[in-house]
């Protein structure tokens, strides 16, 4: 019997990611700003000993998206960009986001937005510095474990128990009719995101749970300046895989 | 009772069918059954006796006829002769019981797997006129003069000789080419033909042929009679010269090959694309095992027993 | 009484039906995109047993004749779907419209897998044909009809050289017109469901590395066995789904039937015997005239008229009369 594959690449960064700033834009982290008044902006992104990447953002009152999500690895190729040629515009509604957030690889980035038309360059935002209030910031770890999770402004502090999702059934399927199309059912969703609220009082809880894949998400309400770290893994899950024992020889007559 | 209650295979053909195919293949290759000299290639109507020709034969431009060397006149001192035809016509044959036509009391009644052979074989023969002889006379004994070529021994007159167009060139005597030069025949203006029946007796039977590989299945002559010719003498002369011409003329081109006797399976799963991973043959059942006769010739049909065989493969 | 008589005995006929039998092997080979997966197939096989029976009605039945697969690969192709983390939406209060969230997926590209295993163990059916012997005459003369379903599959087996074309000149055709052809479907056990779904597994796995990431996976598709379900839209039984595909969506079985059918009935003839026949073969002579010159001899033939065949209890009989 014959099996091949075609080449298939992990994207190994998902899986060593241990701590989330966000003052830099890792894998598994998104920082979505939120643009609350019409106008141009122009948007820088940094990325350590390389030069900025640029693009104008319009926000107008009239028709265009709410919502735009940039992944920041493919600004650097023109060709696999997802917006924004050299020239052209990026249309936001007002009160629109922009999500930045990098798919794969280890570098990190940092975003920085200006607003045109003013005389002086008015520096609307520099996420390196902190995250301001309307904004969210994103973690979606993977690694189980216990994290401790920090705000530096605002100096509060919370826990976050990441746990290996539920093993799903193994072995013959139940006799039940199913309907053809439908994904089986399932306790576990990576697609259900978690709100925490952080201000100046602090977080809204002490601690927070989530299922490894799942993502956090800290609503900012004042400025802040958030970290993740991993802080105990979860050694069961995540230590090296036992040796498999060697399959019990047939049975011999004992002498 | 089945047919083949005695072999695996069995084929047969009736004495009609025979017959027809007989009349197709006189008028289909009418060289095997007329022998004349080139003459009568544009001189057709003088054929002692009109035969068919089949359309392809005609379109193919197949000749109707075996060439032959003109009837040499003896003694001519130029290679003259007569031209001839000589044709077998009204084949018929008939297996035991005979019922297609009697058999002349010197061969008897029909025996048990014996079958008829009937004949009608005609031959024409150019006679000169008077006219042509009285021609060409003179020419041939100033020919025989010039030439010195008297019974009597040579001559003290010298003649000169003449140059006809029976008289062949002087390169045709050249030793350098070691030819015999053709027979020239005297023009001919009609035939003098006359036909005699033949019956012939015979049997078949299977045999080899040296050099291949299959079984075939042969025609013997068992006597031969030519009805009515005086004397007697002449007409054993004669049958002996026919039948020997049947025998080795003749019969010898129409033996078959076993396969064709019945259903070629072999040729017929070839035609189809079937490679068979085995041998298959076709074999005559045994003589007296399997079956008394093979071929047998009763009931108005010949019969072939066959075994099939299968050897070879996995 | 007919001027050519052939018959062919039943036990004859039985040998020979054992070294045609033996002849006969087929391959063939097909590939169908279901959409999220291809499947095909790739098979050869040969005939085994069987009997042959003549019948007193004039029947031929072919008993119990043995499909025996030399080959029967069944090659599955998945497209893996993206394996993702995060993603989801913020639920914001109205009228401010929800924010949606990334995801990271696990794999670059998406990878494909393909197993091809051989069912051949598995895998074997029994085939019986009842038909009689029917003669139709060839008329090279007669264009072919406008819709000409025979012709199809004569084209499709003469471009496979399992025929000859039909010639140009006329022919009386021995058919063997089927009663009926009875093939068993398809039907696989349960043990092939087994197979496919450990091979199936097998090739999913080994795209994953080991530990927590491979658990993590795991939880994210539901399980091999169910993703692999829902990714080929199939019921509980996999041996099931398998059979179907074969009997329906492949047709393999209808391409079986409808190849010996067509064959043995009224498209294929099983004897073919010219009309007219040569008896003696052209050949080019040297002796028919006095120079020696080659002579190309037409070749003698003869019409055939009449041909008929019936088969009784104990043997086989086709006459035909020689025309004038």
């Amino acid at each position: 019997m014959r099996t091949n594959q075609k080449q298939a690449i992990i994207n190994r960064a998902l899986f060593t990611q241990r701590s989330f700033d966000s003052s830099q834009i890792s894998v598994l982290s998104t920082l979505i700003h939120r643009f609350e008044e019409a106008g141009d902006y122009e948007v820088f992104i940094s990325r350590t000993n390389r030069t900025p990447a640029r693009f104008v953002v319009t926000v107008v009152e009239g028709d265009a998206p709410y919502q735009h999500n940039l992944d920041l690895s493919t600004l650097e190729n023109p060709k696999e960009r997802d917006c924004c040629r050299e020239d052209a515009d990026l249309r936001l509604h007002t009160g629109g986001v922009l999500g930045f957030y990098n798919s794969q690889g280890v570098s990190t980035f940092q975003v920085r937005i200006v607003r045109l038309g003013s005389k002086e360059k008015q520096v609307l935002f520099n996420h390196a510095e902190q995250i301001p209030a309307g904004d969210f910031f994103t973690v979606t770890p993977l690694r189980p474990g216990i994290y401790r999770v920090s705000d530096a402004l605002n100096k509060a502090e919370m826990a976050l128990k990441v746990m290996m999702p539920p093993s799903p059934e193994q072995g013959k399927v139940e006799k039940v009719t199913k309907v053809k199309g439908e994904r089986p059912p399932s306790t576990y969703r990576p697609d259900q995101p978690l709100l925490v609220s952080v201000g100046k009082k602090g977080f809204d809880r002490r601690e927070a749970s989530l299922f490894s894949g799942q993502t956090l998400v800290f609503q900012v309400q004042s400025a802040a300046r958030l970290r993740v770290e991993l802080e105990k893994e979860d050694e069961a899950v995540t230590s090296p895989p036992k040796k498999r024992p060697d399959k019990p020889a047939r049975t011999k007559k004992q002498s | 009772m089945p047919f083949t209650d005695r072999s695996d295979l069995f084929g047969a053909v009736h004495e009609d069918g025979i017959n027809r195919l007989v009349r197709h293949i006189m008028r289909q290759r009418p060289s095997l059954f007329n022998y004349a000299t080139p003459f009568f290639h544009n001189n057709a109507e003088l054929f002692c006796v009109k035969f068919e020709v089949d359309d392809k034969v005609l379109k193919a431009k197949n000749p109707l006829f075996t060439e032959q060397e003109p009837l040499p006149i003896l003694g001519a001192p130029v290679p003259i002769g007569l031209n001839f035809c000589l044709q077998l016509t009204d084949a018929q044959l008939d297996f035991h019981p005979g019922n297609v036509f009697g058999l002349p009391p010197e061969l008897g009644r029909l025996a048990d797997q014996r079958f008829a052979l009937r004949l009608k074989g005609c031959m024409g023969i150019d006679c000169p006129p008077k006219e042509l002889i009285d021609e060409l006379l003179p020419l041939i004994e100033r020919y025989l003069v010039a030439q010195q070529q008297l019974a009597i021994g040579e001559t003290k007159e010298r003649v000169p000789g003449i140059s006809t167009h029976y008289t062949p060139p002087s390169s045709a005597f050249d030793n350098r080419e070691r030819e015999r030069p053709r027979t020239v025949a005297l023009p001919t203006r009609s035939l003098i033909c006359f036909c005699l029946e033949l019956y012939a007796v015979g049997h078949f039977e299977w045999g080899t042929v040296p050099g291949s590989q299959q079984i075939w299945l042969k025609t013997r002559l068992d006597g031969l009679e030519i009805v009515d010719i005086e004397p007697k003498d002449m007409e054993s002369a004669i049958e002996c010269y026919l039948t020997t011409v049947l025998k080795l003329g003749i019969l010898p081109r129409l033996i078959i090959p076993l396969e064709k006797m019945v259903l070629d399976i072999s040729k017929e799963f070839q035609e189809m694309g079937l490679t068979l991973g085995r041998t298959v043959t076709l074999q005559p059942s045994a003589v007296p095992a399997d079956v008394p006769n093979n071929p047998a010739v009763e009931e108005d049909q010949i019969k072939a027993f066959l075994k099939l065989t299968v050897t070879g493969g996995a | 009484m007919a001027d050519l008589t052939v018959a062919v005995s039943e036990s004859a006929f039985q040998r020979l039906f054992v070294v045609l039998r033996d002849s006969i092997r087929w391959e063939a080979q097909d590939m169908t995109n279901f959409g999220p997966f291809t499947a095909g197939y790739h098979v050869k096989g040969h005939l085994e047993g069987g009997s042959v029976d003549f019948r007193a009605d004039n029947s031929v039945l072919i008993d119990e004749l043995d499909v025996r697969w030399d080959k029967f690969e069944f090659t599955l192709g998945l497209d893996i779907p993206e394996i993702c983390v995060g993603g989801g939406c913020i639920n914001m209060p109205w009228p401010i419209p929800d924010i949606c969230l990334p995801r990271w997926c696990v794999f670059s590209a998406n990878p494909d897998i393909s197993i091809s295993p051989d069912l051949a163990a598995f895998v074997a059916q029994e085939l019986s044909v009842a038909g009689r012997p029917v003669v139709r005459y060839y008329d090279a003369s007669i264009p072919p009809p406008v819709i000409d379903p025979c012709g199809f599959l004569r084209d499709i087996l003469v471009d496979n050289s399992i025929i000859d074309p039909f010639p140009d000149h006329n022919q009386w055709h021995i058919h063997l017109n089927p009663d009926f052809i009875d093939l068993d479907l398809f039907d696989f056990a349960d043990i092939v469901g087994n197979l496919i779904e450990n091979a199936l597994t097998a090739a999913v796995t080994a795209l994953l590395p080991g530990g927590w990431v491979r658990d993590l996976i795991l939880a994210i598709i539901g399980g091999i066995a169910d993703f692999i379900r829902w990714l080929l839209d199939i019921p509980d039984e996999i041996d099931e789904w398998l059979s179907d595909l074969f009997n329906i969506s492949f047709g393999l079985g209808d391409l079986l039937i409808q190849l010996i059918g067509e064959f043995f009935g009224a498209c294929v003839p099983l004897i073919r015997v010219d009309d007219p026949l040569e008896v003696l073969e052209k050949e080019i002579s040297t002796s028919v005239l006095l120079s020696g010159s080659p002579v190309e001899l037409v070749a003698v033939t003869v019409p055939v008229r009449s041909l008929s065949v019936y088969v009784d209890n104990v043997e086989m009989v086709v006459q035909a009369d020689i025309g004038g």
